[in-house]
């Protein structure tokens, strides 16, 4: 039997369940997309006189507020949902959804990025502008093959990469829910 | 909502519950310790909802139940010790042969965390009624279930005898 300060410790602890690691991601990537926001911001101003790094910022805070939007929506949804004095069945299935929109959202910020940063850097590259702002092509023909293939072959090692990790993280655990919640569900 | 002193002076008074769900779900002395954690931890960010409308003990049930569950800390073959069996009170050792009863908790130990948790609060002398309102199926179907499960650990347990 374990005395009430032994209890009382218990209660500083830092809890393992996946839902709060969830929490703590999303809370971490929000974080991280509003300061990157501030950060865009201050570049949408100091480079107002070179029009691609503008547009980029420009592109980059749409970005970031798309996804915080979703961010802060799954984050909410996980707050309401969560709460563990449910039925077990109602617990798995919540758990099952708030993983599964997770690792939906986790998977879509990463692909939509990865293509989109290495388009913007092919083209930060490629245009270069001179002391009075006019554009010319910096990169030879070549280059860009070179380029364009790197950049397609990372794009399908991040997606088998991306899917690789979102499964060992997340998709074990959900099979293993989602396995549970049937044998809830059978009636014998 | 109660206090952080009032919570802990309860949860005193009704810890056999999480001993009894680590024991059951947990093998080695480690993960029951984690579990008994993460059951006080959620418990305790719950008890702000816990209005009263059902025991406390039925609510702490409802907690350590659906968190043992989800609880996939360590993958391990479970298998219940001597030592957990005795906390789930299913049967007064001094009335039937150790062997039986080490029978039984293998055959329990094999049960799914879902049965196992049918098993727990059959035990506990929970109504269909009241297992059905914390599994969140009916009580048609726990009867169903419970009916499935006593006829494995018959058959289990008399493997796990002859062994």
């Amino acid at each position: 039997m374990k005395k009430a300060p032994e209890l009382a410790d218990y209660l500083h602890g830092q809890t393992q369940s996946i839902v709060s690691t969830i929490k703590k991601n999303l809370r971490f990537e929000i974080a991280f997309a509003m300061l990157f926001l501030v950060f865009d911001c201050i570049m949408i101003i100091l480079f107002d006189n070179i029009f691609f790094l503008r547009l980029f910022s420009i592109l980059l805070l749409v970005f970031c507020l798309y996804f915080l939007y979703y961010l802060a929506k799954l984050l909410r949804y996980i707050n309401i949902q969560y709460s563990l004095d449910s039925s077990v069945k109602e617990q798995l299935s919540n758990y099952i959804q708030i993983i599964s929109r997770f690792k939906r959202l986790y998977f879509q910020l990463t692909m939509v990025m990865i293509p989109l940063m290495l388009v913007m850097a092919f083209i930060a590259g490629y245009l270069d502008h001179d002391q009075s702002g006019n554009y010319s092509i910096s990169f030879s023909s070549q280059t860009v093959f070179i380029y364009s293939g790197l950049s397609v072959c990372w794009i399908f090692m991040m997606y088998f990469i991306t899917r690789w990790y979102i499964k060992r993280r997340y998709g074990n655990h959900l099979d293993k829910l989602e396995k549970l919640l049937n044998d809830l569900q059978q009636s014998a | 909502m109660l206090s952080e002193k009032d919570f802990i002076n309860t949860v005193e008074q009704h810890q056999q519950i999480l001993f009894k769900v680590c024991n059951m779900y947990m093998d080695t002395k480690a993960d029951r310790e984690d579990l008994f954690q993460e059951i006080l931890l959620n418990a305790w960010k719950g008890s702000k909802n816990f209005k009263g409308d059902s025991k406390f003990s039925t609510w702490l049930y409802s907690v350590a139940l659906n968190t043992a569950i989800s609880f996939f800390k360590k993958e391990k073959k479970i298998q219940l010790t001597l030592d957990s069996a005795s906390s789930t009170h299913l049967h007064d050792p001094s009335d039937v042969q150790q062997e039986q009863l080490e029978a039984m908790n293998k055959a329990i130990a094999e049960l799914s965390a879902i049965d196992k948790a049918i098993v727990m609060l059959y035990l506990e002398d929970y109504s269909y009624r009241h297992v059905a309102e914390i599994m969140g199926i009916t009580a048609n179907n726990v009867a169903v279930k419970m009916n499935r499960i006593k006829t494995i650990l018959k058959e289990s347990s008399k493997k796990h005898l002859h062994q």
